[in-house]
Parts: structure tokens; sequence; C-alpha cells
């Protein structure tokens, strides 16, 4: 547990020092005014929490928080001067979540329907129009604002030192909110979502759902924030949901550190310090914020907490066990004498027995994949034309075939990432091809991408526990609030996520960052996070493209128990003899077309495969010890396109 | 129909015009690096300074003044491709930092104008046209808005002669389709970027020079613009220059016509209202494919 725990660590102690001098900063200086200023940042920094949720954890791009900060605020303060008797810091603060949670729907609901950069202009927007608006609406006070000072009635209960520590507190609990978020079920489909949206659609993850629920949840803490300012500051005018505000704020988690706990809190914290308390600088202010805005952004996207962890730069060193040198050495070391015991890979045989109740497909019963007369059409490309195939539980079906015959698009159809054209695809009673990806998975079916969809600043287990609990069972809330049985569903998915990289022969590297791994073990990785889920169908893209020797005995192994276990395997390959010496049941895809379908040696009889595929490279297929991969896939390749 | 009506669709299609302006700068830099460029509004207000400063302060002649104001316009947008896009299009997608780059660049931009402008109100700029009205029967309009109008126009036909004749502008057409395959076809990318954001420069120059009588010489309204150009570009429909020009000159007509009705100070508002209805009905707008969604 090095890497990542003493990250950890050393994050909760930064976070301690800023909460403990917080708590602390009265002794400095107690008169009413600074109190009041102190309360000010604290109220801005929970707005920088909260957008630190959407744009951080989920990866959304928003960028005018200071819109639903207005609205919420304004809520707040229209009803402390409509009710001054009742107004007490609990119920504004519940006023403005509740204000600000149906703003977010509101302006959620239809800015994340295409996304994109329209969510941050769609943002933007509303952060400029609240103000202009509230500026000559009688409701708000038109352009001098609602002032509760001049409201006879108001009298806070709360005041002075106490009121300013009780606003810290609401802060300590925010972040304390903002973290369990983050290590929770819900961080996870947050951070797959941020990562790529074809890896979170691939682990059930409901792309348009997750993504309002992280902009919701983002307007709360900014929702309490505002009911904070308007009980502190006695006032909400137009100028308090200045445009300016968004950008101050979206600043401060940029400088402080997009994704983490204690960045938005961080640069908060500085760049309000600043705006508050280096008056001399006021003029220059403008320029200097959006020269280290605009710096962080380009080369240190990671922020301060990213340049005190290092992660930030971009210069991934391998560690020296991982020198791809080293892994080269390995590989030519047991080419040449012969040996088949892989050195640096915990061999797979080792592996506990007690792994396969772990990683069977969930009571799921597992029916049989059908896919029947299925199209294809891009354009004017037939990219799969009536291709029809079964993969019966507990068996491996290789789809093979040169570049571009259509093999991928097959996967994409079945997990449902491309919409078919004519056929159908079933899971047993199920029609897969009426179902959006996120659907599919719930089914069961797990996927690996050609191109690992690991998130890079995480570890490998990190990864594929959070695949693990997204798809495990268990409550969001229970997951967030650490209910016991919360605890025990994360507890869980570590476990089976600890077994799959065992399995896969990655478990020394569970505590790695990915971004430090090389390509190899990334692809087992993939493979590792889909057997987390304990499919009852696996869909393997060119797993093993770029394995060495020893990586490929693993997932050869790999592959084996899953099958025995009971899930059916889809493996779309090049790697000929890999997948002669694994499948029970071969498909040929040419063109498009399916020219043949049968046992391996069935296929090895196929003068049609050949003629179409192989070529004269057949004698190749009989090879029983696999040639480097890289080889014979550039071979089978070219054959392909003659 | 009502003339007052009338008159309003023709003062909105000049207000369209100054929307458009800003929209083809988004659409010309976004099919040319797949960036949205945020500071789009940032340049158009520049472009009202600088015009203001040539004019009010300096009393330069028109045609000088209309030389400073695009050249200076068009090499702030130059030093924006250099300084903040051009790092990002060495690393494809990554995140959004990119945005957020802009955006930055727009407020140090606005900060700078802020700090040289100093802190006074918005001053009148100096129009070469006569003030007063032209009538046609009950239609009326200003030569102002001849202008406008007529600027957008003329950008607009000078663009689709520039896509589909010259041989930069077919190359830019291809960027803008794929813009690996156009990078295999030796068509260098990098100098699309610049040219991309040259004529958005120019765009928003020519945008600024003409409107400067109008809007006076207000240091903040960049932010304001950029959201109008956006609204106008999601109406009609991302990506391509027709949705650019219908949505904009729309945008500006339901605006004006609204202000005959309702209050004029909601005349944003009616626009962001706008903008989220077509999102929930069609989001791709009028004439959209295009997924906005590669960020």
């Amino acid at each position: 547990m090095k890497t990542r725990t003493g990250r950890n660590r050393r994050e909760m102690i930064v976070l301690g020092v800023i909460f403990a001098a917080l708590f602390l900063l009265p002794l400095l200086n107690n008169n009413t005014f600074r109190l009041q200023q102190y309360e000010y940042i604290v109220a801005v920094t929970l707005v920088a929490i909260g957008l630190n949720i959407v744009v951080g954890y989920a990866g959304q791009l928003v960028l005018g928080p200071g819109g639903i900060f207005g609205i919420a605020g304004y809520a707040a303060a229209v009803f402390a001067n409509d009710h001054p008797s009742d107004a007490d810091l609990i119920l504004l603060c519940l006023l403005g979540l509740v204000a600000a949670s149906v703003a977010g729907l509101i302006i959620g609901a239809p800015a994340l329907r295409v996304g994109g950069f329209y969510l941050g202009m769609a943002t933007l927007a509303i952060a400029v129009i609240v103000p202009s608006v509230a500026s000559v609406m009688n409701l708000t006070g038109a352009s001098t604002g609602i002032s509760l000072l001049s409201n006879l009635e108001f009298s806070p209960k709360l005041g002075g030192v106490g009121l300013y520590e009780l606003c810290v507190g609401v802060l300590v609990i925010a972040a304390v909110w903002s973290w369990l978020l983050l290590h929770s079920r819900v961080g996870h489909r947050f951070q797959a979502l941020a990562n790529s949206e074809d890896l979170a659609a691939s682990l059930g993850v409901i792309g348009f759902r997750t993504k309002l629920l992280a902009f919701v949840l983002s307007a709360w803490p900014a929702g309490v924030g505002a009911a904070i300012y308007v009980y502190t500051q006695q006032f909400f005018v137009p100028d308090s949901a200045d445009p300016n505000l968004s950008i101050y704020v979206l600043a401060a988690c940029i400088i402080g550190g997009v994704g983490s706990v204690l960045g938005p809190i961080l640069g908060s914290l500085v760049v309000f310090g600043i705006n508050e308390f280096l008056g001399g600088l006021a003029q220059w202010q403008d320029i200097v914020f959006g020269v280290l805005l605009a710096g962080f952004a380009i080369l240190c996207p990671e922020g301060i907490v990213g340049l005190i962890d290092g992660t930030g730069t971009r210069t991934l060193t391998l560690p020296p066990a991982l020198d791809p040198r080293r892994l080269l050495n390995t590989r030519r070391t047991a080419v040449d004498h012969g040996e088949v015991t892989p050195r640096r890979h915990r061999a797979p045989a080792t592996t506990p027995v007690t792994l396969d109740a772990e990683l069977a497909p969930s009571s799921r019963e597992t029916p049989s994949l059908n896919v029947s007369r299925v199209s294809k059409t891009f354009g004017a490309v037939r990219a799969v034309d009536d291709v029809s195939l079964t993969v019966a539980p507990g068996t491996v079906h290789a789809l093979i075939g040169s570049n571009g015959s259509g093999k991928t698009t097959v996967l994409n159809l079945i997990s449902g990432f491309y919409r078919i054209d004519g056929g159908q695809i079933t899971l047993g009673e199920a029609r897969l091809d009426r179902m959006s990806a996120g659907r599919v998975a719930h089914l069961g079916i797990a996927r690996t991408f050609q191109a690992p969809k690991l998130i890079l600043r995480q570890t490998l287990l990190e990864n594929v526990a959070g695949a693990a609990s997204i798809q495990g069972g268990g409550h969001d809330l229970g997951s967030v609030l650490r209910t016991p049985a919360g605890i025990r569903a994360a507890r869980h998915a570590n476990e089976v996520a600890r077994d799959a990289l065992e399995e896969t022969g990655l478990g020394d590297f569970a505590h790695e960052l990915v971004a430090r791994l090389p390509h190899g073990l990334r692809r087992l990785g993939e493979v590792a996070r889909a057997l987390a889920v304990s499919p009852s169908l696996l869909l393997l893209d060119e797993p093993a493209a770029g394995l060495t020797h020893s990586e490929l005995e693993s997932l050869d192994a790999v592959i084996r128990r899953a099958a025995a276990r009971g899930t059916g395997v889809l493996l779309v390959e090049h790697n000929v003899p890999f997948v002669f010496r694994l499948a029970e049941e071969i498909t040929v895809l040419h063109l498009g077309q399916v020219i043949s379908t049968g046992t391996p040696e069935q296929i090895r009889g196929d003068d049609a495969v050949a003629e179409a595929f192989l070529g004269s490279q057949r004698e190749l297929i009989g090879d029983v010890v696999p040639p480097p991969a890289g080889r014979i896939s550039s071979v089978v390749k070219e054959a392909g396109r003659g | 129909m009502d003339r007052i009506v009338i008159n309003a669709i023709i003062a909105g299609l000049a207000v369209g015009g100054v929307y458009g302006l800003i929209a083809i700068g988004y659409t010309v830099v976004y099919n040319g690096t797949r960036i949205f460029n945020l500071a789009q509004g940032t340049l158009f207000m520049l472009g009202v300074m600088l015009s203001y400063f040539c004019l009010d302060k300096e009393h330069w002649p028109q045609w000088l003044s209309i030389i400073v104001v695009l050249a200076g316009v068009a090499a702030v947008s130059l030093i924006e491709e250099a300084v903040i896009v051009r790092p990002f299009l060495k690393r494809r997608g990554e995140g959004i930092g990119w945005f957020i780059a802009t955006l930055a660049f727009a407020t140090i931009i606005q900060a700078i104008v802020i700090r040289l402008y100093g802190d006074h109100p918005p001053e009148p700029v100096p129009s070469p046209l006569p003030s007063s009205p032209i009538f046609i029967g009950f239609v009326h309009f200003t030569w102002q808005q001849v202008l406008t109008l007529g600027a957008f126009v003329a950008v607009c036909v000078l663009l689709f002669w520039f896509y589909k004749v010259t041989w930069v502008g077919q190359a830019m057409r291809a960027t803008a389709a794929d813009r690996e395959v156009a990078m295999l076809r030796g068509i260098d990318v990098r100098r699309i970027s610049q040219l991309a954001f040259l004529i958005a420069g120019l765009a928003a120059g020519i945008g600024g020079y003409v409107v400067a009588p109008i809007v006076f010489s207000d240091p903040s309204i960049g932010l304001n613009y950029a959201i109008l150009g956006f609204i106008a570009l999601a109406l009609g429909g991302f990506g391509s220059m027709r949705g650019a020009i219908v949505g904009a000159l729309g945008l500006g007509v339901v605006e004006q016509v609204y202000d005959v009705y309702g209050n004029a100070s909601y005349e944003t508002a009616v626009s962001v209202v706008l903008l989220i209805v077509v999102l929930l009905i069609r989001p791709t707008g009028v004439f959209g494919s295009l997924k906005a969604r590669e960020v």
C-alpha cells in the first residue's frame, strides 16, 4: 500500500492542518469585519467544493457555479426577509440546498442533453443572467438587492466567533462528504465517466442520469454556501452572484487541483484569500488570476495538489522493476531457453482455488448469446453483413479475420455501443439489440477495449475495485454514508478485485498507478477489470496484442478458468496460434461476412479460409509453441490484406 | 402585420448580424481545430474598444481606423492561437483544459482592456454614417443597421467563396471533416489552425468596428456576446455555416420582436430560455447533425 495510501494520508494531513488553522483564525483577529470576511471565504469555498464534484470527479464541463449560488442565495435572502423571525442558519441552509437542487435539475437536464462545451456555455449563460434578471425583478429587490441589515425584525441568534466556528464546521462536513462521495460507488461511477464515456457504459453506468446526479450533487454545497453567505453578510445583491465569482471559483478549483478533495479547498483559500486580503493587488488581480488559470490549465492540469504529489507532471518514469527492457529480456530468455514458467508474474497455477467461488458468475443463470443475421452499415460500407454466431456458456468462441473485417464492430453491436441495422442479438430471452450499452452491461456482459481504458491516475487495484463496486450489489446511499452494508459491499469489491488481479498475474502491481504501467500489463488489467464484475459473458477485444510470452500464458490460463466457471467468452484476436489453442469454436469474418464457422480442426482444413484469409501461411496454424505475438499477427494481417 | 413588428424584424436582422459574426468565428475555429474558443466575444469587445480608441481618442480617419482595428484584433487572436491553443493541439483529447484556457485568455484580455480604459462610463463612438433613418413606405431603418447586416452578408459570401473555391479553404474543410486523414494528405494542420484564428479574429474585428457606434465603449460586454453568439449557434445547429447564419438571424429577430411586447431588461434571459427550450426539444438545433460531444 505505498503509492496511493501515502498520497491519501498526505492529503488528510494537509486538510487537517488547514481546518485547524481555520478554527484558530479568530485568535488572530476577531473583530466583526474580519470575521465576516472569513465567513465569506468559507461560503465561496463551499461553492468550489461543489464545482469540483461535477468538474473534477465526473469530468463534466461546468463553468458557471455562480448561477446556482445566486438562485439559492436569493431564495434564502427573500425567505429571511419575509420571515425574519423564523430564519435561523439551519433552516436557511436547508432552503438553500433545496433551491440549489431544483435549479440544478432544471438547468442540468437540458444542458446535459448535448454535454461537452454546451454544458459549459449553458451554465455560464445562467451565471450571467441570474444577477442581470435579479437586478430588474422586484421580488429580488431589483438593483439594490435584499438587505437584511435594514430589516429590523431580522436578528440572528448567532454571531461573532461562535457563528464563524459553526461555518467552519459546515465546511468540514462538506469536505468529509466530498471525500466519502469520491470513495463510494457513486464516486467510482463519476470517475469512470470522467475517464471515458465508453468505459462507463461498459460498466453499466447510464451516462445522462449519472451526469445529472453529479450536477445536482455539485449544487448542494453551493446552496449551503449561499445560505451561509446570506446569514453572515446579511444581504444578497446582484453583485453577490457576479459572473466573475464563477470564474474565480473555477480558477480556485483548477489552481488547487481538480479531482482531489483537497484541491478546491486549497485553491479557494489561495484565490479568495488574495482577493480579500491583498488590496494592493486589486488592479492587477484579474490579470494575475487569468494568467494563473491559463498556466495551470495548460501546464499542470492537476493543480497545486498535483505539483506536490509529482503526479501533475506528465513525465511518467517507470520504476526500475517495470523497465520495459527487463520485461523484454524476460521474454527473450523464456523463448531462448524454452522456459515456460513466467519469471515476473505469478504463475496462474499457484493461485488459490478459492478464487473460483468469488469470481463465478453470480447466481445469474448463464444463457447463451445468440447473434443472428446481424448487419451494420456505415455510410456506404457494409461493415457487418448477415453475421450469425452463438456463444454457449462455459465455452470460448473466437472471432478472427483480417483488419477491417468487422470483428470489433460485432463486439460493439453486442455490447450496445452501435445500433444494428438488421437481424437480432439475444442473451437468453433478452433482446440486447434494443438496449443501451449501460443496460447490456447490467445483464452481466463485460468487455475489454482494444486501447485499454483504465483510469491512469488510479492504481490498478482502485480501477478494478471501482468497477466491481459499480457493478456489485449495495445501495448508493449506504456506500456514501458507510453503513455496515455499504462497508461490506466495498470490502467485497476490494476482495473480488484483488482476486481478479491475482488471477491475471497482476497481484504484484495492484498498488501501482496505471500511468506507470507498461502497455502489456494495462491490457491484462483490462481483462482483470472485466473479470471482477463476475460476468456471465466476457467480450475480449484483442487482449493478446503486444503481450509478452509470460503474459500470454497468464491470459490463456485466465480465459480457460473463466470458461470453466461457466462464463461464455467471445474472443476477438489476431494472434492465430493463441486462438487455435484456446477456442472451442471459431468464426472467421472476411469483409463483414462469415466465411466459415467450426472447431479449430474444421477451420484448419477449410480451403475458403486458407484462400481468403491465411494465404500461404497455413503452416503457422499448426504451431504449438506461440511465437512472439507481433510477428504472427503481422503475418496474418499481411495475408489478410493480400 | 403590425408595422412595429416589421420594423422590429428588420432591427432583429441587424442585431442578428452581430451575433452571426461571433457565431461564424466560433464555427471557423471549431472546424479548423475542434476547439470552442470562448474568447470570441472578448475579441469582439476588443474590436469595439479599438474603434473607440482610434475614432474617439485619436480622431484617426475611418480608413486608418478600420485597418488598425482589424489588424489589432487579428493579432490578438493569433497570439491566443500560439499561446493557448497550440499546446492543446499537440496533445489531443486531454480533458477540459483547453476550454478553461480560452476562458482564462478572455479574462486576461478583458482585464487588460479595463485597466487601459480606466474606470469611467461607456462613451459613444463616432459613426461615419448619417444618423437620419431611411423610410421606405411605413418601414424605417437606420444606415447603421444596413451597415451591420451588410457586413455580415459580405463576410458570409466571402467565406463561402473561400471554402468552396480556394485550395486553402478546401483544405480547411477537409480538416474539419477528418483531421487525421487531412494530415495524411499532407495538409499542415497547424497552419490551418492559425488561419482559422486569423479569420475568426477578422470577423470579430469587423463586428466590433461596425457595431461600436451602437454599443459604446463598454469593456465588459465580451462575455455577454460570447454567450449570445453561442446561443445563436445552438439554435441553428453547431458546426455548419448555414446553422450559424440562420440561428444568429433568428435569435436577433426573436429578441427584437420580444422587446416590442415585453420588458427589454429580460432580453438576454429570454435568449437563455430559448436555448433551454431548444436543447429540450431538438438538442442538435435546427440544422444540426453534429454531435458536439468531443471535448
